[in-house]
């Protein structure tokens, strides 16, 4: 709670200071003509479709690179063969940085959403893929011997017993994932798409209306906030056999 | 009866001359019988049941039970091991279920080490002395025929170790499994065994041999028995002095 107070704290005094500066020669937003273009797009209705836009690109995007990197992160942690095969490109891929990828995903998907689709794809990918790798190569010895003792399964090893080792480090890699995948998605709005947060900053932008480019800022802050928080809700609630605590 | 015949075994494989930790060691675990190997720290005890439990291929020589020999792990010798080996993120219920399909079995061996009513806790949820338990319930579900226990009791504090040696020598004794314990606690070795075998190292050889006489059940009175005071300091002597 306090450190919201202190930021709230903080807005309001840069609000003074807009208000003790004489003149109104000043290129920049105050916090109140931020909130009051937001009412007005409220009103509108103008930014909320960017918003909802937004939202289902990084959600389809995010959830696509969930869905493939963490079973192949899984299974690179259990077979050798495998990884041997597939890290090479993860890691000459890896570096690579999502928004140098817009030429060729307009080329192969053109200018709609499949586009934004892949390039937040790329964004969450290897977050999660090298974070949930990690977390299957450290499975202790100890796990794997009871295993092989018990003559478990390798269908029931892999999904019962280092897919739930690996899942705090999963839930990692979703949250770093969805913080770059957010990013991803602005920066590719920004350059190739229609609609969506980044467009409407770009747009803004050529209107000069710096107050709702402002307001962009802040709604991809306050969104990409969010998000990850959802994550964090929904980590703790699928392992409930780790202490609870902060 | 499991045998180990002339088992040698050593970390270094490449180098020309492996100082070798096992060199043609030979044991024979009878069946029925609780079996302890008393050794220094380091000495090879571990080393010598991961061999057993088929995580590691000895150089040479062999593992017979019941004149067949083994080589991979398998669900006839389970190991208790010294860290906790149950799984953190199912419940007490969920770590039996991952080993036997048979619920009945698992009722079973639940009752018998008193965890009945804790299947939906998880293993953070329980005391040390409980997880032993479970470890225990969870080897005797998958019915093996021996039990290999690595310094099982070594994070307890004394009062949870001497109930709990108590009840699990019940346990072994009533379910008629074989146990072989590893431990460097002479007294919770006389304890519990019918035999015990001191080791030393480098290579491991076996300097002594002791036939424990005493009757089951035993409870924690025998440790004052005049037997067993004797006993104690005559595995004390063997150890301290060749
Ligand atoms: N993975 C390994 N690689 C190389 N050397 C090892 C390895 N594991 C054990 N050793 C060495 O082998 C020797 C025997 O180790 P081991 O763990 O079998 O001893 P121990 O009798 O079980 O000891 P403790 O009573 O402390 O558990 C030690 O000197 C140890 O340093
Ligand atoms: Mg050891």
């Amino acid at each position: 709670m306090k450190k919201w107070l202190i930021f709230f704290f903080t807005i309001i005094t840069i609000q003074l200071v807009f208000l003790f500066i004489p003149g109104k020669n000043i290129f920049l937003p105050s916090p109140l003509d931020v909130f009051s273009a937001f009412i007005f797009q409220l009103r509108q209705g103008g930014v909320l479709l960017d918003i909802v836009m937004s939202l289902k690109r990084v959600t389809i995007g995010f959830v696509l690179a969930a869905i493939s990197a963490v079973p192949l992160a899984i299974l690179c942690g259990y077979s050798r063969r495998l990884s041997d095969f597939i890290k090479p490109f993860i890691e000459l891929l890896r570096p690579i940085p999502p928004i140098a990828w817009i030429p060729i995903a307009i080329l192969l998907f053109g200018l709609g959403d499949k586009s934004s689709y892949f390039i937040v794809f790329l964004g969450a990918f290897f977050p999660i893929f090298t974070n949930a790798y990690f977390g299957a190569v450290s499975l202790p010895v100890v796990y794997k011997n009871v295993a092989k003792s018990f003559e478990i399964s390798n269908v029931i090893f892999i999904t019962k017993i280092l897919f739930y080792f690996s899942l705090p480090y999963i839930f990692t890699g979703l949250k770093i994932g969805i913080g770059m995948a957010w990013m991803s998605l602005i920066a590719a709005e920004l350059i190739g798409a229609q609609s969506g947060l980044g467009y409407f900053i770009q747009l803004n932008r050529l209107l000069l209306r710096i107050d709702n480019v402002v307001l962009g800022m802040v709604l991809i802050g306050v969104i990409g906030f969010i998000l990850t928080r959802l994550l964090t809700v929904l980590e703790k609630f699928s392992m409930p056999w780790l202490p609870k605590g902060k | 009866m499991l045998k180990l015949n002339n088992i040698t075994y050593s970390y270094n494989q490449n180098s020309a001359n492996p100082d070798l930790l096992l060199q043609n060691f030979n044991l024979e675990i009878l069946d029925g019988e609780f079996l302890s190997l008393v050794g220094p720290s380091g000495c090879g005890k571990t080393t010598l049941v991961n061999i057993i439990a088929g995580y590691l291929k000895p150089f040479g020589g062999s593992i017979i039970i019941d004149q067949t020999v083994v080589i991979s792990p398998g669900k006839d010798r389970i190991v208790i091991n010294q860290e906790s080996d149950l799984f953190g993120w199912m419940t007490v219920l969920e770590n039996m279920e991952i080993v036997s399909q048979d619920e009945v079995l698992i009722e079973q061996c639940l009752r018998l080490t008193h965890l009945s009513d804790f299947i939906n806790y998880y293993p953070r949820q329980l005391s040390g002395g409980m997880k032993k338990r479970l470890s225990l319930a969870r080897a005797l579900a998958a019915n093996p025929k021996f039990i290999i226990m690595d310094e099982p009791f070594g994070s307890l504090d004394n009062q949870i170790k001497e109930k709990l040696h108590e009840e699990v020598l019940k346990i072994v004794k009533q379910s008629k499994k074989t146990i072989l314990l590893v431990t460097h606690d002479i007294e919770e070795a006389l304890f519990l065994s019918d035999r015990i075998l001191l080791l030393s190292g480098k290579p491991v050889i076996i300097k002594k041999e002791i036939k424990i006489p005493f009757n089951y059940p035993r409870d924690a009175s025998l440790k004052d028995s005049a037997e067993f005071i004797r006993l104690r300091s005559s595995m004390r002597q063997a150890i301290n002095h060749g």
